[in-house]
């Protein structure tokens, strides 16, 4: 220590010469001795100081060494008591004075910092598509897709922490016919007020995507495909399942990854609980995420979901809708960059309590493969149905593949075509290219 | 039957209250538990932490730490731990924090080691994604350079000891321990490399700056164009005229590159290709970080001798 300050010392005198080398004359020379005179005793006086703390330091270090570890437990938790104590003692009343830095002067703050503003990223997409038999294919799958151009969406994402407690997100979303949407406007809770929030647990509140199955809680930009399975569209709708509330989710103390989630819904869904909604009753849901590592590139999970909330269709039957989802993943962790694969499957069933219905007992299911064969490419295929389970019929199918140039994780050019059948239509085509693309903060990809 | 509900309600929550015990960890026999992003921490965390640590890398030194999937099961090695070291400088912006959050670990400390360390190529204030995954705080491969080994040691050893106080001595004894062997090693490392300085290489990815100006070499080139964006033929062809022209000796690539490219461009053009190690646990014989530098010292000087070119 002593070393390094008379380093910094003869450094400081050194430079001082160096710093005013150009002045010549007398004058000059006699004032620069007496600053230096003076910067000599500043420096010797700051090394009195410095001195003085370390010896401090050093003695406040020794004596918690020499202190027993019981007393020092007891003396924190005193501490503790103390702050608690205070904590809970009545309150100061509220100083009137203004604050010293807005008094005087008479200025107000101007200055807008833009240090606090929220990580923000923007999505465009546009499809240009050819249906062979638009309007049969809009009744068979819902989809809304035209012939021509479309803004398909532009999504806006903000993140930001609100405060210690909370972080925010919120997407915003643009479509063609100018609606914006709220699709998601959640805030997630990163500390308590009062201490550690339990290990494992995790707490959301406000509108979200809420975790049934998997695709539900993609974003359109982030659809392996351009359009939705047929399941999630008819049951869920365009948007999917976007709903207020709030949501705890656990991990369990377990040696693979196993996650219970656990939501409370406002239940405004309309295609699943009708015009009305679940709003009277609420809507709830449960999801259990399983996730195993088979090997270090090679992953599965496994996912069941329910979901239920009184319907305001007629009779006003509870609306129940059970899914599961089986994932695997390969990517060589040395290869990472050029070869993965993806396997994914999920089954939706939709039931409601009442007497024979038509359309009360539906289901669909979609399995899709997708292969990176190059570092810029992909290849994907993709079977979905749906149908009404009881009675049986009107059943839909299609098989769809896609080639996709991804040249970063910023933009992707994708091109996918598609052959549906259903009850009652000829048989439908489409072909679909769309541009996918991304400014801004560089997202975290969800696994 | 009111009373049989209001047992199972307690049986309830009491087993609930067990889980959420048996959730939250204890210290293994008084260790910390530390999680590092690259294995290059983890070397440096368990020399320093000794027998007072528990440390475990969450990636593989083969794979390129830029790209890493935020998998779950990566969460849960987060959620046992006390301490995280990451590098920082955005280079794990794309996985970190979603590991983090998923975690849900609130007893987790986590510190980016970079502090203290001369941070290369930080970017001026007009950046833009035109010029490729460039990192807007600088180049994140700071590890490459040994001295920056030691800084990251002795940020590990202050880190531990805030967080263990009780053993404060024992980590700044042990930074010191393994500052002193490392440096010794890095005065026969440079004595080694002393006749290969000012010589010019080619590299695939920005990710050689820190070791380069360690040795004194030159990089007089990338592959890539743009860093993290698969090169275009027309630069590849401007590349491999120029590496003629100026009599390059040497192609550099890390393990998860793939060679295709790199070995097609040091062919064309008359050099070597030289596969390095980027991380500790890239080539089995890179097992630590000083076996990492004998590696990657080893292989330069082979290649750069045997050339003998500019």
């Amino acid at each position: 220590m002593g070393r390094v300050l008379n380093t910094i010392a003869l450094a400081v005198f050194l430079s001082l010469p160096l710093a005013r080398a150009q002045g010549s004359d007398d004058t000059e020379r006699s004032l620069r001795a007496e600053e230096i005179l003076r910067l000599r005793k500043q420096v010797e006086s700051l090394k009195a100081t410095l001195e003085e703390l370390e010896r401090r330091l050093r003695a406040l270090e020794s004596e918690a060494k020499t202190r027993p570890e019981g007393e020092r437990v007891e003396a924190e938790r005193d501490l503790e008591r103390e702050i608690e104590a205070a904590l809970r003692g009545p309150e100061e009343p509220p100083t009137l004075a203004p604050e010293p830095s807005e008094r005087g002067s008479g200025r107000a703050i101007r200055a807008i910092s833009r240090a606090f503003n929220p990580a923000i990223s923007v999505n465009g997409l546009f499809a240009g598509g050819y249906l062979s038999r638009r309007d049969a294919w809009e009744r068979a799958t819902g989809l809304p897709l035209d012939n021509g151009l479309n803004l398909q969406e532009v999504e806006g994402r903000f993140t930001a922490d609100v405060d210690p407690f909370l972080r925010a997100d919120l997407t915003l979303t643009f479509d063609q016919e100018g609606d914006s949407d709220v699709e998601e406007a959640y805030v997630k809770l990163m500390q308590s007020p009062w201490g550690r929030i339990p290990s494992g647990l995790g707490l959301r509140a406000g509108k979200f995507l809420v975790p049934f199955g998997r695709h539900n809680l993609w974003h359109t930009h982030q659809w392996p495909f351009v359009d939705q399975p047929l399941a999630n569209n008819l049951l869920f709708g365009e948007e999917g399942i976007g709903e207020l509330g709030a949501e705890a989710s656990y991990l369990l103390p377990a040696s693979w990854y196993s996650e219970i989630t656990l939501a409370a819904l406002a239940g405004d869904n309309e295609t699943l609980f009708g015009e009305e909604g679940g709003r009277e009753s609420g809507a709830y849901l449960a999801h259990l995420k399983n996730f195993f590592d088979l090997g270090e590139s090679t992953t599965v999970e496994l996912g069941q979901s329910y979901l239920t909330g009184k319907s305001s269709y007629a009779g006003d039957p509870w609306t129940h809708v059970a899914g599961f989802d089986l994932t695997l993943k390969w990517r060589p962790l040395e290869r990472a960059v050029y070869r993965s694969f993806v396997w994914q499957t999920e089954g939706l069933y939709l039931g409601r309590d009442r007497e024979a219905a038509p359309d009360d007992h539906l289901g669909g299911i979609y399995s899709y493969i997708a292969y990176q064969f190059a570092r810029l490419w992909w290849l994907q295929f993709r079977y979905d149905n749906f149908a009404s389970l009881r009675p049986a019929g009107a059943e839909r199918h299609r098989w769809t593949t896609m080639l996709a140039l991804v040249p970063s994780e910023f933009s992707a050019v994708r091109l996918q075509y598609a052959y549906a059948t259903a009850e009652g239509e000829r048989d439908m085509q489409e072909i679909l290219l769309q541009l996918n693309y991304a400014i801004g903060s560089h997202p975290a990809h969800n696994y | 039957m009111k009373q049989r509900v209001t047992e199972k309600i307690t049986l309830a929550l009491l087993v609930a209250g067990a889980v959420v015990a048996a959730a939250e960890p204890v210290l293994a026999g008084g260790k910390l538990s530390v999680v590092t992003t690259i294995p290059d921490l983890a070397a440096i965390a368990r020399e320093v932490g000794g027998e007072a640590v528990e440390v475990e890398s969450i990636t593989k030194g083969y794979q390129d730490p830029h790209y890493v999937q935020a998998k779950p099961s990566y969460m849960l090695e987060v959620r046992r731990a006390d301490l995280l070291f990451y590098v920082g400088l955005d280079l794990e912006t794309g996985w970190l924090p979603l590991l983090v959050e998923g975690a849900r670990n609130s007893r987790l400390r986590s510190l980016a080691v970079s502090d203290g360390i001369a941070i290369l190529e930080v970017p001026g204030k007009d950046i833009s994604r035109a010029q490729g995954d460039i990192h807007p705080q600088g180049n994140p491969h700071y590890w490459l350079d040994p001295r920056n080994g030691i800084v990251v040691a002795r940020t590990i050893a202050h880190e531990l000891a805030s967080v263990d106080p009780s053993r404060s001595a024992y980590f700044s004894g042990r930074a010191g321990a393994f500052a002193d062997r490392l440096g010794a090693r890095i005065a026969q490392w440079e004595e080694a490399m002393a006749g290969r300085r000012g010589k010019r290489v080619v590299a695939y990815h920005k990710q050689w700056e820190y070791l380069a100006r360690w040795l004194g070499l030159e990089i007089a080139g990338y592959i890539e164009d743009k860093p993290g964006i698969p090169p275009s033929p027309a630069h590849l062809a401007e590349l491999i005229r120029e590496m003629k022209a100026r009599e390059i000796p040497c192609v550099l690539a890390a393990t998860f590159t793939d060679p295709k490219i790199p070995e097609l461009v040091a062919e064309k053009a008359g050099a070597r290709f030289v596969v390095l190690p980027s991380s500790v646990g890239a080539l089995p014989e890179a097992s630590d970080y000083i076996s990492l530098f004998d590696v990657i010292t080893e292989r330069l000087a082979q290649a750069l001798a045997e050339n003998g070119g500019s």
